[in-house]
């Protein structure tokens, strides 16, 4: 979606720089690569990375990066080939980004998206959708959650899981019926 | 070994609230990318919880303006742009002329910039009281907040806005005037605009009542898909005031004396043609005993009637001479209503 895309470029670019050098020496003296195979391998594992917001939610994303950096690896050993055909996000010139951001099919289509979970939180039970929107809007942990309603954090994941179930049902039948 | 098929939604969805909750541990890190890598199916399943996490953030960011009026279906991208300047209003379709390539791009720039810092921006303060707690805070613009009992609000401060969330129960406003930051009040999906005046918004569970003691106030409703100017909007004028039921429209105004917008204040709870569901609401902010109505059809019974906080006792007897139902008090202290 387009909300929020540049920023996540940029923090994952941050990212990028911090560990890649790690990342690489890591790959060729565990799994014996050289130089730029590392460096190729490393450049897929940020493409892999940038498919979800993991590492820029984590707080420290070291060991998911090293297990997604060995993975990688095995993967590309077991196809036999390090050279990736990954469109990766890091590598993307400046002017297909801005294309891409600009698209007003994607303004269009993350519209409709916020229009189906807007009605998923109508119909869900209140308490779901409170408990939802505690945690999501007003950024309460699963804990003060559970304090606050006298709830325990069992009982409120669950409501949080299902009101996440929900409105993911409402976005798929969307896609469903397009 | 048995293998135990996860449908991959309900997995994704475990790890994501696992993830935003930061409470990974470096092997259960490890196990995640380990998921990811397993299948492009996982991967799929785990953008998908990211594609609501985020609409549902968007749901605040519309709720959110900066400053500026939020145009239907605008990204922060688009704010940007608006923010950058005029000349690239001709909207989507003029961005691809190659003479406003570089201007686009720079405007670029200047979004990420001006998101970062957003994003790391003022800190949000946050008030709460307890039961039958009343507490006043004074704010950093000179502004007064009074919070009624087992209410809880957000406050941000900046620049260019000062931004009240309710989150819980009613707040009192005693606000002092400055034309370039604008003082928003949120609750549910109400907005109040105002630029100096004293008011009083109360929040329920799904009714948002605005009150005005001087001055005039605009409530519009803050609905993330529509832009702000074509939003319903009430103007109230002192002694006037407005109710809305989340996702409805708003009620008709309705007058009262200008002094009981802000009874409450002295210890005098006040209400005009309110619904007992609501009245209930509140009394069981002040109360310990809390009262429960036994049928919903009983919320909507209307009052008009004022008490004194510190006389609460003697509301169970009150209800019950004034209304058509009867009080009963249970062993743990609590009261439920029942109608007769």
């Amino acid at each position: 979606m387009s909300n929020g895309t540049e920023e996540k470029e940029l923090r994952i670019r941050e990212v990028y720089s911090l560990y890649r050098d790690e990342l690489c020496h890591y790959l060729a003296r565990q799994y014996a690569l050289d130089p730029a195979e590392a460096e190729d391998v490393v450049q897929a594992v940020f493409a892999r990375v940038a498919e979800t917001n993991i590492v820029l939610t984590l707080d420290n994303p070291r060991a998911f990066l090293y297990k997604m950096a060995a993975n990688t690896c095995i993967d590309h050993k077991r196809r036999d080939k390090v050279r990736t055909n990954y469109q990766t996000l890091v590598i993307e010139s400046d002017e297909e980004r801005e294309l891409d951001y600009a698209d007003p099919a994607r303004e269009a289509e993350a519209d409709q998206q916020l229009r189906f979970v807007s009605e998923a939180l109508k119909t869900m039970p209140e308490k779901r959708r409170r408990l939802l929107l505690m945690n999501r809007l007003d950024g309460l942990t699963y804990a003060e959650i559970a304090r606050r309603e006298q709830l325990s954090e069992t009982v409120v994941r669950k409501h949080i899981f299902k009101a996440l179930a929900d409105c993911q049902k409402a976005l798929q039948n969307r896609f469903k019926s397009n | 070994m048995v293998q135990r098929v996860e449908n991959p939604e309900v997995q994704a969805r475990e790890w994501f609230m696992r993830v935003q909750s930061g409470e990974l541990s470096d092997q259960q890190q490890e196990a995640l990318a380990d998921w990811l890598c397993a299948s492009p199916d996982n991967v799929e399943a785990y953008q998908r919880c990211e594609a609501v996490w985020e609409q549902l953030g968007r749901l605040d960011a519309a709720e959110a303006p900066v400053g500026q009026p939020v145009q239907s279906g605008d990204s922060l991208w688009q704010r940007f742009l608006n923010a950058a300047g005029s000349r690239l209003s001709g909207g989507f379709s003029g961005w691809k002329a190659p003479g406003l390539a570089m201007a686009t791009i720079t405007a670029l720039v200047f979004g990420v910039l001006l998101w970062s810092g957003q994003s790391a921006g003022p800190e949000a303060l946050r008030f709460e009281t307890g039961v039958g707690e009343v507490a006043t805070y004074q704010l950093d613009d000179g502004s007064e907040l009074t919070l009624s009992a087992r209410s809880r609000v957000r406050v941000t401060l900046d620049d260019s806005l000062r931004r009240v969330d309710i989150q819980a129960g009613r707040g009192y406003f005693d606000v002092v005037s400055d034309p370039e930051r604008p003082f928003y009040v949120y609750a549910h999906d109400a907005k109040v605009e105002v630029v100096g005046t004293q008011f009083d918004v109360r929040r329920t569970e799904r009714r948002v009542t605005v009150s005005v003691r001087e001055g005039i106030v605009d409530v519009l409703e803050a609905n993330p898909g529509r832009a702000a100017e074509e939003q319903p909007s009430v103007t109230l004028k002192a002694g006037h005031q407005v109710t809305k039921v989340r996702h409805e429209s708003f009620s008709e105004i309705e007058t009262l004396p200008e002094e009981d917008v802000s009874a409450w204040r002295e210890g005098r709870l006040v209400y005009h043609r309110t619904s007992l569901g609501d009245v209930v609401d509140e009394l069981n902010r002040y109360s310990k005993d809390r009262f429960t109505l036994a049928s919903p059809d009983l919320e909507q019974i209307e009052l008009t009637a004022s008490f004194q906080t510190d006389q609460l006792d003697a509301l169970p007897e009150l209800l019950s001479k004034t209304l058509p139902v009867h009080v009963q008090k249970e062993s743990d202290g609590h009261y439920i209503v029942f109608s007769r």
